[in-house]
């Protein structure tokens, strides 16, 4: 296959993860404004259906990644393996920040619904917990710093 | 509520059955309840047997009754315990000990998984112990089962006049929420509540040095992949220092339920969310989320399927109500 073909691939899943994982980010951030769990849940629901899309995605950025890397010849150059290292360094880190709040927020839905007795601060509180500005700043300014690399090539 | 008004025990003429036998005699006397002594033998011997374990429970003033059974030891005292609709099953815990987790047979661990009613363990095994119970630790996670089990568990703990106390093992700010609600429940607001991190089984097992009793629900102690990923009742039963209380919280059969309850239910070793509608009309449908495979929960309060890993919900004929799930559960043959 072609170089350009892995590039093609290696962008497609730029965009769908950039979509899904977007969505996701937005979901996070928006969660922190909202008091009504029936809300929250809808929110939840959104960023959950969009996992599988996320996972696909990001499977197929690496795979048209590693194959353009591969083709293209790149792999003696630092930037990529930079890109690689950042890619999966900051998926590392975000996953279980992400994970934690997200599991977090289930659970009081879940106990709410159950008849747990859960006062507005409490509900606040967990859904507060998290840092989701952090998580989503890291996640931006780590992605833009991969686009620079990509675009650029400085090394 | 009442704790046990029928406790059943094992009695074989062992030491381990003997500490069993003193155990069950001295809460039947204190909860006033019918006291059974089961020996279950082939050789002839098991009349002698159980009348000596009846003199012994005389001595407590203790009138027992007494019932030989011939054949398998485990389901033999399995099927009395549900003729005689007893509530409480006694064991010794001989071969469950920690070096044992990973084995699959023994008597008590037949028993403590297959039991039809709540289950008393018993610690035969290490330091002698006077088995009184003076401080109960109540294990709960949040959910509709483990409030059940700790309700039961204090009701039993308030019989024998023992303190109890609370513990969670998770997330710190969720566990502090659980165990105010499980708290206010029980009307017990000077509770003392642990929220512990790391493995459930392995903190309840810890904490459980500080207790004479521990009380679980039976959650997760059925089914084939209580064999890949021990539940954690399971392992507490082996683990914990102290003696165990495996509340039944969880259907395992279609017969259990009643009337607008749904349980997840195995079905030659499938899970089968099975629900039974105030009609008399049974449902079975397969207990993995159409989303990504994980089992589905009973919601008793809406009556629903939920998923816990992504949030699809399905009525309880299967019927999507909000996804991320495309596709509704689909019926299975049960």
């Amino acid at each position: 296959m072609s170089y350009a073909w892995w590039k093609f691939i290696h962008l497609a899943g730029v965009v769908g993860f950039v979509a899904a994982h977007g969505t996701s980010m937005a979901a996070t951030v928006l969660m922190r404004r909202i008091r009504e769990p029936q809300q929250v849940a809808g929110v939840l629901q959104l960023s959950a259906a969009t996992v599988s899309a996320f996972y696909v995605s990001t499977l197929v950025l690496l795979a048209g990644g590693i194959g353009a890397g591969v083709v293209g010849q790149w792999f003696d150059q630092g930037w990529i393996w930079l890109s690689l290292g950042l890619l999966i360094g900051v998926g590392v880190l975000m996953f279980p920040m992400a994970r934690r709040h997200f599991r977090r927020v289930r659970m009081i839905l879940e106990l709410m619904e159950t008849g747990t007795a859960v006062s507005q601060d409490d509900f606040a509180r967990v859904v507060n917990s998290g840092n989701p500005v952090l998580t989503a700043g890291t996640g931006f300014v780590a992605l833009l710093f991969i686009l620079y690399l990509m675009v650029l090539k400085p090394f | 509520m009442s704790a046990y008004s029928r406790v059943i025990v094992g009695a074989h003429g062992s030491p381990t059955s003997a500490v069993a036998e003193e155990v069950a005699t001295r809460l039947a006397k204190q909860l006033g309840a019918q006291l059974v002594l089961i020996n279950v033998d082939d050789t002839g011997s098991g009349d002698d047997v159980l009348r000596a374990a009846a003199d012994r429970a005389r001595a407590l003033d203790v009138e027992a009754e007494t019932l030989h059974r011939e054949g398998a030891v485990a389901e033999s005292i399995i099927a009395a315990a549900a003729e005689l609709r007893a509530d409480l099953l006694v064991i010794g815990d001989h071969g469950m000990g920690p070096d044992s987790r990973f084995s699959l047979g023994g008597i008590p661990s037949q028993l403590a998984h297959h039991s039809p009613v709540d289950i008393l363990v018993v610690r035969t095994s290490g330091p002698t112990r006077e088995h009184t119970y003076r401080r109960a630790l109540l294990a709960t996670d949040g959910s509709l089962t483990a409030h059940q089990a700790t309700r039961h568990g204090h009701a039993f703990a308030q019989a024998l006049g023992a303190e109890v106390a609370l513990i969670y093992v998770g997330d710190e700010l969720i566990g502090d929420i659980v165990l105010r609600d499980t708290a206010a429940r029980l009307e017990r607001d000077g509770i003392e509540r642990i929220v512990a991190k790391g493995n459930p089984a392995v903190q309840i097992s810890r904490h459980a040095g500080d207790y004479d009793l521990v009380v679980v629900g039976n959650k997760g102690m059925t089914g084939s992949r209580r064999y890949i990923q021990r539940a954690v009742p399971s392992r507490v039963a082996h683990e914990a220092a102290s003696d165990v209380l495996i509340v039944r919280t969880v259907s395992r059969s279609f017969f259990d339920l009643r009337p607008g309850e749904g349980a997840v239910v195995e079905v030659d070793g499938e899970k089968v969310a099975a629900y039974l509608h105030d009609d008399g009309t049974t449902y079975a449908l397969s207990a993995r989320c159409q989303h990504m495979g994980c089992i589905v929960d009973w919601n008793s309060r809406a009556r629903t399927w939920d998923c816990p890993c992504h949030g699809s919900r399905y009525e309880y004929n299967g019927a999507i109500i909000n996804g991320p799930t495309t596709k509704p559960l689909p019926p299975v043959q049960a």
